[in-house]
């Protein structure tokens, strides 16, 4: 028999903890993945997804359903990957305000790495992981809600809490520096490719 | 909600195009855009790039990491044993995947080597130290005189018979136990509660299933997404050298063709 997440809650608050490790096994793997994408390393993303199973666990008595389940998960990482990102002071992700042109910083800054250490790595995972650690955190986690999560504009306006035209705003912002970042990517590897 | 669906589109409205790329737009908007786009080069081509980036992030995945995490108590009561509408005690800790199936890290492996270096030097150090020749004269008359046991030991010492004894006694309680208790047919709510526990398992390992092959869809088609990245490439690359190399033929032929024309003849 398979339970709905709302008949698991209800069990684990009367304090059946199989019931709430049955939400664990359905959870982690999306809830580990957000973590993943949003703070963008294994093992910190990996601690905050237990840490965000925990605190759900603690926090269960004053969950009273007026949210999904699922929704409220999601809250407990996001504000565990934003406090992360806070205090990392060498985050792999730039913090920048959304009106800096993230293409144009890059390009003062100058070419980090040669074309042939491009090519080494020129998975396509990698070049898209790459590509979106340049956006700023509310812009990352907008797309990543949007397009690996499947959330409506609705849904992310209420877990980022913001009005409904931000959402739309950050994900045309940070779509157009993606498209413009993997479009730059793909000119090098032709530029490789003429070169050879 | 009362939002005010707007029938003319702006050019350039960003807002507007998330709405219409991911399909949330309300039909009036829907249809405005549609119009737009059709006679507008510009908006087609952005809404056709929109879309070739988010082909081009399904292809981001996350490494795989072995989770399974699990709240555990540590009084040990089971659930059943807890009063209804008990909130979850807060003695609890989650528990990650065993130790052993995650791989360690590098300074780990390191140290362990080390470990197994070293005790393996100090045995073999060991054996080899054998003691001179006088030490061992000096020594032999000592360790070969035979050793009395001490006095506890020799108190604590069983014999072979009262072994035997123990033996006997255990096998005869055994033989009543099994007299006395013939085996109980299983009861009905015993049953009910096999089935229950079968058929939790079995939901459980059918979502894992699930889960695991969602996963693997995914993952091939990622993989191969890329791959067909990687084959484009390489075949462009081979097309650019193939072209190199046949311009390398026809300036050759034109050089034999034309001799007396070719800077290289003397």
């Amino acid at each position: 028999m398979t339970w709905t997440d709302e008949e698991l809650v209800a069990r684990s608050q009367r304090g059946d903890v199989d019931s709430f490790n049955q939400l664990i096994l359905r959870w982690e793997r999306p809830i580990y993945a957000l973590a993943y994408r949003v703070i963008g390393r294994e093992e910190e993303a990996r601690d905050v997804c237990q840490e965000a199973f925990l605190r759900a666990f603690r926090g269960l008595p004053g969950f009273k359903g007026q949210a999904k389940f699922s929704s409220w998960l999601y809250r407990i990482t996001l504000n565990l990957c934003r406090d992360w990102i806070r205090r990392q002071r060498r985050a792999p992700v730039s913090q920048l305000p959304e009106d800096m042109d993230v293409l144009e910083m890059a390009a003062a800054r100058g070419p980090v790495e040669s074309i042939e250490d491009l090519v080494s790595r020129r998975e396509l995972s990698a070049v898209v992981a790459e590509a979106m650690a340049l956006l700023p955190e509310e812009q990352r986690t907008a797309i990543v809600l949007k397009e690996y999560h499947g959330m409506t504009f609705q849904e992310i306006a209420d877990l980022q809490g913001c009005p409904l035209s931000t959402v739309k705003t950050r994900l045309y912002q940070g779509l157009s520096v993606l498209r413009r970042q993997l479009e730059r990517n793909g000119q090098l590897q032709a530029e490789m490719v003429k070169r050879v | 909600m009362s939002e005010l669906v707007e029938t003319t589109f702006r050019c350039g409205d960003g807002e507007a195009l998330m709405t219409y790329v991911y399909g949330e737009s309300s039909p009036a908007e829907h249809t405005a855009i549609a119009a737009h786009v059709a006679r507008c080069v510009a908006c087609a081509d952005e809404i056709a790039a929109f879309g070739s980036t988010r082909e081009q992030l399904a292809a981001w995945t996350p490494p795989f990491q072995s989770l399974g995490f699990q709240i555990t108590r540590r009084d040990g009561l089971t659930a059943e044993t807890e009063p209804a509408a008990t909130p979850p005690a807060p003695a609890a800790i989650l528990r990650p995947a065993a130790w052993w199936t995650r791989p360690l890290p590098a300074w780990a492996q390191m140290a362990a080597a080390v470990a197994i270096f070293g005790s393996g030097l100090a045995i073999g150090m060991a054996r080899t130290a054998v003691p001179a020749a006088g030490e061992a004269v000096a020594v032999a008359p000592e360790a070969a005189a035979p050793v009395a046991p001490p006095a506890s030991a020799t108190a604590s010492m069983v014999t072979r018979e009262e072994l035997a004894r123990v033996e006997q006694r255990l096998k005869g309680e055994i033989a009543q136990v099994r007299t006395a208790a013939p085996a109980a047919e299983p009861t009905a709510a015993m049953m009910q509660r096999v089935n229950q526990l079968i058929a939790a398992s079995e939901g459980r390992q059918q979502q894992e299933l699930e889960f695991r092959t969602a996963q693997m869809v995914r993952d091939f088609s990622n993989r191969r997404q890329i791959d067909l990245a990687n084959i484009e490439q390489r075949f462009g690359a081979t097309t650019v050298k193939v072209l190199g190399n046949q311009r390398d033929i026809n300036s050759l032929a034109q050089r034999v063709a034309y001799p007396a024309s070719s800077p290289y003849v003397p």
